[in-house]
C-alpha cells in the first residue's frame, strides 16, 4: 500500500532512532527548508512586485511559497499519518490528538497554516478581482496568508523544539541551533509583514517604534526563554538579519524591469528590500535580562525587557535610520538609493524622513512624531510584548510532543 | 404612481449611482494605424488595478502582428512598459486580443501598434482607469471559504486545547483532570480569541468596504437652473463639485471644437431631444451657459461630455425642470449667442414595445428624410455585437449628400428607458477625439483627424445611387457596438443635410443572454 521510501520516512518519526544527517530527522530538515522557502519566497515576490509588477499564479516567487507551504503540509501529514496509523503503540502516546488523528503538536499547527495558505488563494483572488489588484501587505487576504505560513514556521520551531527539549535525544545542540534559526525566519517574517510601518523614511515617527514594540519582544523573549543556546535571541536576531541583508545583496544582480504603467523611475534590475533594522542590538538586552534575572518576577523581567529594549532600540534606529538616508548609504551593501518600486515618483523626499503616510487613495495620514509621552506608551506595548513572550516561551521550553 | 413620476423616480435613482461614459466603461474606436483599417474594443475592468481586455480586428489585409502599450498620461511613453504582442485569435487571422495591467487611477491611452507588408502604423485609443465595479460574492465561494474558515476556527480551537492537554507530558505519560480542565478553559479563550479576530476582520474588511465605495468613481456633480432673460430660457450649469473646484482635475479642453457637448431630453417620454453646446461664462470654467432649445417645458435630463486637458473624460449627469416655451425667442439682447451647431427635434413618445417586437427600424425624418437602421438584427441580445449602420434617403429624389456636423458624418446618442444607460457615438466610436489629440501630441506624432476621422464618407456608396452621378441615398456606420444591460432603449442618429440637423430616432429593445 505505500511505497518503499514513504515506508522510510515513515520509520524515522520523533521517537525513533534518527536514520539522518548529523543525527537530526529528515523532516526536521525539510521543515527547516520550508520556512526558509516562505521567506525567500515573500521577498523575492515582494521585490518582484516592486520591480516588473505583473505577476501570475506561476512566477518563481510564487513557486518557491508554494513549495515552502507544500513541504510543510506534506511533512505534516507523512507524520501524523504514521503516527496515527503505523505507530500505534509508541505513537499514541508521544503526540496530541486531533479529531481522531495522532501526531505531533509541531505536524497540527503547520496542517493548520497550509490550509490557512490554501483558504487565502480563492478568497486573495476574490479580493482582486473585486477591489482591485493591491499593491499593499497588509490587507485581509494577505494576513490569512500571512497566520497560514506564520503557523509554518511556528510549526517548524516546534518539531526541533520538541528534540531539544527532550533529555534523552542527541544531539541537542544541533536542535537548538535549527530552533535557533527557525526563531530567525519567524522575526524575518515580522520583519516582512511590517514592511510598509518600517520604511526607513518612518524611522523618526512614533508609528515604527510602536508596530516593532508590539512585533518583536514577543518572539525574541520567547526564543531566549525555549532555546538551549546561549544567546538565542541575538542568534535569532542575527540569522534574520543575515537573511535580509542576502536578500538585499543579490536580489540586485539580475535584471528585470517593469511591465505594468505608469513607471515612474528606470529600473533595471530587482528591487531589494530596505536595510534590516539592528533588531541584534536590543536583542542582546534581552537575551542578558533572561540569563541575569532567572529568579526575578516574570511582569518585572518584562518591564525591564521593555525599558532596555525601546531605550536602545530607538536610539540605535534613530540615528542609523539617518545614516541609511544620507549619501553614504547609497551603495551596494545599504542599498539606500535603489529600494523604491516603480510606481513610487522621484524626489528628495525619498531621502528625507516622512511627515505623512501616503496610501494607495484616501488623503494623505499624519504620521505622530516621536514625543516622550509617546515612547512611555510604546514601552509599555513593549513591556506587555514581552510579557506575552516569557509565556509563550514557558510554554515552549516544556513543549515534548 | 403615475407613469411619469415612477419614470422620473428610476431616471433620478439611477443617476446617483451613475458615472462617466454612462452604464458602460467599454471603449470602441475605428479608424487607421498608418496604412491599416483597425477596430479595437477595449472593456476596462471596472477596478483599479485590473486587467483591461483589448481586441484589434484588422479590417483589411496584409497584418502580421499586433502590439498593445498602455500609456498613462502623467508619464507619457516614457512611462509605459514594453508593449505586449497580442496573440492572433485561432480561426480568425483578423483578429487580435491582448490584456493590459491598469495600475492606476485616471487617464489611460493603448498603443496600437499593427505591422505587415506595408509597414508600421499605430493607433491611440483614450480609456480611462476608473473604479466602477461592485463585486458581490458567489453562493459557491461563499460556501467554501466559510467551510474553511469553520475548519480555521475549529481546529485552532482544538490545537489550542491540545497545547494544553498534551504537548508539554512527556512521551508514554497521560494526562490528568487538572490538565483537561485548563485545555477547556483555554480552549473557550481560544474561541474567544477567534471570535475577537473574526469580528476584527469583519470591521476591518468593512471599513474598506467603506474606503471603496467613497473610491467609485462619480461624476463631477453640477447644479442646473433655467433663468428667463427677455422671454428667451437660459440654462446655467453650476459646476459644485468640490473635486473640481479644490483643482483635482486638469482644466477643460474643447472637444471637436466645443467644451461641452450636451444631450438634453425631455423625461419620462424621450420626446423631445436636442444636442447644444453650452459656453464657458467665467475663466475658472466653474459655470457654463446655453440657451434652451424652442422645445416644450417640462423635467429634462442631462448628459454633458466633457474632456480634461489630461484626456480624462467624462459625463456629467442631472435633471432640470425647463418652464414652458413661450413661443417667443429675443436672441439679440443675450450675453450668449445660441451655437449654429445646437441641433433638437421634437419627436415622440416612447412606443410600448412588446419584448418580441424587433424595434422600429426607420423614422421618417422632416416627412421627407427617411433614416433606416440596414443591419438591424431581428433580435438584439445585451453584450453582443450589433452592426450599426444607417442609411439617409431623400424620399422625394433630391439630391443628398451628408455634410459633416462637427467634424463628424454622424452622431448618435443611445438612452436607455430608465437613464442607467447613455453612450454618445461617432463614427470612429466612442472615443473623444481631443483625448486622443492629447495623446497624440504628447507621443509627437501627427493628429489624425484628417481624412481617416471622418467616419465613413469616402466610402462606395453607388449601390445607393439612383441612376448617373444623382444620388438621393447615403448610408452612415458606425462601428458594431454592445448594449451592456438588457431593456428598451431609445437611439438618436444626427446627420446634416443641406445645413439642417437630422435626428433619427429609433426605439430597440435588447433581451438578456440565454444562461443555457
Amino acid at each position: 500500500m505505500v511505497g518503499k521510501p514513504l515506508r522510510w520516512m515513515m520509520t524515522n518519526h520523533l521517537n525513533q532512532k534518527p536514520l539522518s544527517l548529523s543525527g537530526i530527522p529528515w523532516f526536521c530538515y525539510v521543515i527547516s527548508i520550508a520556512s526558509t522557502c516562505i521567506a525567500v519566497g515573500l521577498q523575492w515576490d515582494i521585490s518582484w512586485h516592486m520591480t516588473i509588477g505583473r505577476d501570475t499564479f506561476w512566477t518563481p516567487a510564487h513557486m518557491v511559497i508554494y513549495l515552502g507551504g507544500i513541504l510543510g503540509g506534506f511533512t505534516s501529514a507523512i507524520l501524523v499519518f504514521n503516527m496515527t496509523f503505523f505507530d500505534k503503540n509508541e505513537g499514541m502516546n508521544s503526540g496530541v490528538k486531533f479529531w481522531g488523528f495522532t501526531g505531533p503538536m509541531a505536524a497540527w499547527v503547520c496542517i493548520w497554516g497550509t490550509v490557512a495558505m490554501l483558504t487565502s488563494a480563492p478568497f486573495d483572488d476574490w479580493w482582486h478581482n473585486a477591489y482591485g489588484l493591491d499593491v499593499e501587505i497588509i490587507s485581509p487576504p494577505h494576513m490569512v496568508l500571512a497566520a497560514g505560513f506564520i503557523a509554518i514556521v511556528f510549526g517548524a520551531m516546534l518539531l526541533t523544539l520538541v528534540q531539544q527539549n527532550r533529555s534523552n535525544v542527541s544531539n541537542i545542540n544541533l536542535y537548538s541551533w535549527l530552533y535557533t534559526y527557525t526563531g530567525g525566519i519567524l522575526i524575518l517574517l515580522m520583519v516582512i509583514l511590517t514592511t510598509e510601518y518600517s520604511f526607513t523614511n518612518k524611522h523618526h515617527s512614533l508609528e515604527f517604534y510602536k508596530i516593532s514594540a508590539i512585533v518583536y519582544p514577543v518572539v525574541l523573549v520567547a526564543i531566549s526563554k525555549s532555546s538551549k543556546l546561549k544567546w538565542p535571541a541575538t542568534i535569532a536576531a542575527l540569522i534574520c538579519m543575515f537573511h535580509r541583508c542576502i536578500m538585499v545583496w543579490v536580489l540586485p544582480l539580475f535584471e528585470g524591469q517593469p511591465l505594468l504603467a505608469p513607471i515612474y523611475r528606470e529600473i533595471t534590475h530587482f528591487v531589494p528590500p530596505p536595510f534590516p533594522v539592528l533588531l541584534f542590538i536590543p536583542a542582546i538586552a534581552v537575551d542578558l535580562i533572561i540569563i541575569k534575572s532567572d529568579k526575578m518576577n516574570d511582569w518585572v523581567r518584562s518591564a525591564a525587557i521593555g525599558f532596555t529594549f525601546v531605550s536602545l532600540f530607538f536610539v540605535v534606529q534613530w540615528y542609523f535610520s539617518e545614516f541609511l538616508l544620507s549619501e553614504s548609504a547609497r551603495n551596494w551593501f545599504f542599498s539606500g538609493h535603489f529600494n523604491k518600486p516603480y510606481w513610487s515618483r522621484m524626489g528628495p523626499y525619498e531621502f528625507k524622513f516622512w511627515e505623512y503616510d501616503y496610501r494607495g487613495f484616501g488623503p494623505p495620514i499624519p504620521l505622530t512624531p516621536v514625543s516622550i509621552a509617546g515612547l512611555f506608551s510604546v514601552t509599555l506595548i513593549a513591556a506587555i510584548s514581552a510579557r506575552v513572550g516569557f509565556w509563550w516561551g514557558e510554554w515552549m521550553r516544556q513543549v515534548k510532543r | 404612481m403615475n407613469k411619469k413620476l415612477l419614470f422620473t423616480s428610476i431616471l433620478l435613482g439611477c443617476f446617483s449611482l451613475t458615472f462617466a461614459h454612462v452604464g458602460s466603461l467599454n471603449v470602441f474606436y475605428e479608424g487607421k494605424a498608418g496604412p491599416y483599417p483597425i477596430r479595437v474594443i477595449i472593456r476596462p475592468p471596472g477596478v483599479v488595478p485590473g486587467l483591461a481586455e483589448i481586441t484589434v480586428r484588422s479590417l483589411g489585409e496584409g497584418v502580421e502582428k499586433v502590439t498593445v502599450q498602455p500609456v498613462k498620461y502623467d508619464t507619457g511613453p516614457e512611462g509605459s512598459p514594453p508593449p505586449d504582442v497580442a496573440i492572433n485569435v485561432s480561426g480568425d487571422k483578423t483578429l487580435f486580443y491582448s490584456e493590459l495591467w491598469l495600475m492606476a487611477f485616471g487617464s489611460y491611452s493603448v498603443n496600437v501598434d499593427v505591422y505587415g507588408g506595408q509597414g508600421h502604423g499605430r493607433a491611440i485609443v483614450p480609456v480611462n482607469s476608473i473604479a466602477t465595479r461592485q463585486l458581490e460574492m458567489s453562493l459557491l465561494l461563499k460556501g467554501i471559504l466559510t467551510a474553511l474558515m469553520v475548519f480555521l476556527v475549529f481546529g485552532g480551537i482544538t490545537i489550542v486545547g491540545a497545547a494544553v492537554k498534551e504537548s508539554t507530558l512527556k512521551p508514554g505519560s497521560k494526562t490528568s483532570k487538572e490538565r483537561i480542565k485548563k485545555s477547556r478553559i483555554s480552549m473557550l479563550l481560544g474561541a474567544l480569541i477567534f471570535i475577537g479576530l473574526l469580528y476584527g476582520g469583519r470591521m476591518w474588511w468593512n471599513s474598506i468596504e467603506n474606503q471603496y465605495q467613497e473610491n467609485l468613481f462619480k461624476p463631477i456633480e453640477v447644479t442646473l437652473e433655467v433663468a428667463i432673460e427677455d422671454g428667451t430660457r437660459i440654462l446655467q450649469i453650476s459646476i459644485t463639485d468640490e473635486k473640481w473646484l479644490n483643482g483635482f482635475y486638469s482644466p477643460l479642453i474643447p472637444d471637436h471644437g466645443k467644451m461641452m457637448h450636451t444631450y438634453l431630453i425631455r423625461i419620462p417620454e424621450l420626446d423631445a431631444f436636442s444636442h447644444i453646446h453650452p459656453v464657458s461664462i467665467d475663466k475658472d470654467q466653474n459655470t457654463f451657459q446655453v440657451i434652451a432649445p424652442p422645445l416644450p417645458g417640462g423635467n429634462y435630463v442631462f448628459f454633458a461630455d466633457i474632456t480634461h486637458e489630461s484626456g480624462f473624460t467624462q459625463t456629467l449627469v442631472d435633471t432640470v425642470l425647463v418652464p414652458e416655451f413661450s413661443g417667443v425667442e429675443k436672441l439679440d439682447n443675450l450675453t450668449i449667442s445660441r451655437d449654429p451647431d445646437d441641433s433638437w427635434r421634437m419627436g415622440y413618445s416612447l412606443p410600448d414595445l412588446e419584448l418580441d417586437s424587433a424595434a422600429h427600424a426607420s423614422d421618417l425624418v422632416n416627412e421627407k428624410y427617411l433614416v433606416e437602421w440596414v443591419n438591424l438584427p431581428d433580435r438584439i441580445i445585451v453584450g453582443t455585437e450589433v452592426g450599426f449602420s444607417f442609411k439617409v434617403t431623400d424620399i422625394e429624389g433630391g439630391h443628398l449628400s451628408l455634410e459633416p456636423y462637427m467634424g463628424m458624418l454622424s452622431h448618435a446618442g443611445i438612452l436607455k428607458i430608465d437613464g442607467s444607460v447613455f453612450l454618445h457615438l461617432h463614427p470612429i466610436g466612442s472615443i473623444s477625439m481631443a483625448s486622443q489629440q492629447q495623446f497624440e501630441k504628447q507621443a509627437g506624432i501627427k493628429p489624425q483627424h484628417g481624412s481617416e476621422h471622418k467616419g465613413h464618407m469616402d466610402m462606395d456608396h453607388s449601390q445607393y445611387m439612383e441612376g448617373g452621378m444623382h444620388k438621393s441615398s447615403e448610408v452612415v456606420s458606425y462601428p458594431p457596438i454592445e448594449f451592456p444591460q438588457p431593456g428598451q432603449y431609445r437611439i438618436w442618429i444626427q446627420v446634416k443635410v443641406k445645413g439642417k440637423v437630422l435626428s433619427g430616432i429609433f426605439d430597440i429593445y435588447v433581451h438578456p443572454q440565454i444562461v443555457s
